[in-house]
């Protein structure tokens, strides 16, 4: 029974609404529209296309010139390069002691000057020129079966020894039947250690045979 | 296109009208049924800001799918359906499912329709906007709109049974405001 008055009451009113509300209504039916005509989006399209060839087109050609002179430094670098790279190689005692040629002498120094302990002149009391340096064991710094002896005269003179007789006076060197010969500029820098047996050959000037 | 002016009431032809999409048109059929279906979102919705929410949409929907309307029954009944689905579309089932509760517990209320009919329309719809959202649509389709419970089940996507209980509920709930309304004015 109250179910009709309340259907009567409801159904028979109206009721009050917002007054811009048919603006708004107006607003979002429009929107559906389509703002721009089909030519001018045809035309923005047709120019967005070309817009994004162009470019990839200079992005592309940016890029060939890139990698252009990429390859050309790079085949520049081998040119350059090529010559001055130099295998490096590590060469063992025994090896420094196989060779009496004087440019594996040179090139054994700088191993030498490297790695070995040498001894200093001054400590085999040699007060003067030839200076004898020997060389010791890497790893235990003792004498080795065939020390190694570098020798100089004088810097200024640069000149070499390379006889046996340097050595041939002192006994304990006889069986020493290779010399090593390296230029001073190369072992004057050397830390060097001397074994007190290597001392105790008290090497004198008798050791020290005249140049040729 | 007629100017807004010269429309007469003559639904027909301002719904061909509008089918020309003349916004004229479109004006004056939104201020003929404005009023009314403002009424009815306002019975599914909480407050009025929401309700002119759902109706803004579902003029826009009219206006849009004014095509598929096929002559056949009331204009006005067609835009009510479209009304009540874009309300309803806003709800969600959990709004109903939560307040499912005994239906026997308040059979034996007793409703005094004269408490009904001492009320204006305005009161009332106040005061249903303030039910639960599942006793406030369950409400209003059955009593305002004449669904049935099976059509209202359909709609919402519950069970009969509970549009019944929501019903009962609605009504429980209604009386109650409107005697504490009655005792806080004596």
């Amino acid at each position: 029974m109250y179910d009709e008055i309340i259907r009567a009451k409801l159904n028979g009113i109206e009721s009050e609404y917002s007054p811009n509300m048919w603006e708004s209504i107006e607003r979002k039916l429009d929107n559906k529209k389509p703002k721009v005509s089909p030519w001018f989006a045809i035309s923005t399209l047709g120019a967005l296309i070309l817009t994004s060839i162009i470019c990839i087109a200079v992005i592309y050609s940016s890029a060939e010139k890139v990698f252009d002179v990429q390859h050309r430094i790079h085949d520049n670098e081998q040119e350059v390069c090529e010559p001055v790279i130099v295998a490096s190689a590590t060469i063992s005692t025994k090896q420094l002691l196989s060779t009496d040629e004087r440019k594996e002498s040179e090139k054994v120094n700088d191993a030498v000057q490297k790695t070995t302990s040498i001894s200093k002149a001054q400590s085999l009391n040699i007060n003067h020129a030839p200076i004898l340096i020997l060389q010791l064991s890497e790893e235990d710094e003792q004498p080795l079966e065939n020390p190694i002896i570098l020798s100089y005269i004088d810097e200024a003179e640069d000149i070499w020894i390379r006889e046996k007789r340097i050595i041939s006076s002192a006994e304990d060197f006889e069986r020493m039947d290779r010399i090593i010969y390296a230029p001073i500029s190369k072992i004057s820098n050397v830390d060097v250690e001397l074994k007190s047996s290597y001392r105790s050959l008290n090497l004198d000037d008798s050791m020290t045979l005249p140049i040729d | 296109m007629s100017p807004l002016t010269t429309y007469t009431l003559n639904i027909e032809e301002l719904i061909r009208a509008c089918l020309l999409e003349d916004r004229s048109a479109q004006k004056r059929l939104f201020e003929i049924y404005a009023p009314s279906m403002m009424t009815l979102c306002r019975r599914y919705t909480r407050d009025r800001y929401e309700a002119e929410d759902v109706m803004q949409d579902g003029f826009i929907k009219i206006f849009k799918n004014l095509n598929q309307y096929s002559n056949e029954g009331s204009f006005e009944g067609w835009m009510k359906r479209i009304m009540i689905n874009i309300a309803l579309k806003k709800k969600t089932k959990k709004s109903y499912t939560n307040e499912i509760s005994g239906i026997e517990d308040y059979n034996h209320i007793s409703i005094m329709p004269d408490i009904f009919s001492a009320m204006s329309a305005d009161e009332l719809l106040v005061l249903i906007s303030k039910l639960p959202e599942g006793y406030r649509n369950v409400f209003s389709l059955y009593v305002v709109e004449g669904y049935s419970h099976k059509e209202i089940g359909k709609l919402l996507k519950i069970g009969e049974s509970t549009s019944r209980s929501q019903l009962v509920k609605a009504r429980k709930m209604l009386q109650e405001q409107i005697l504490t309304l009655q005792k806080q004015a004596v």
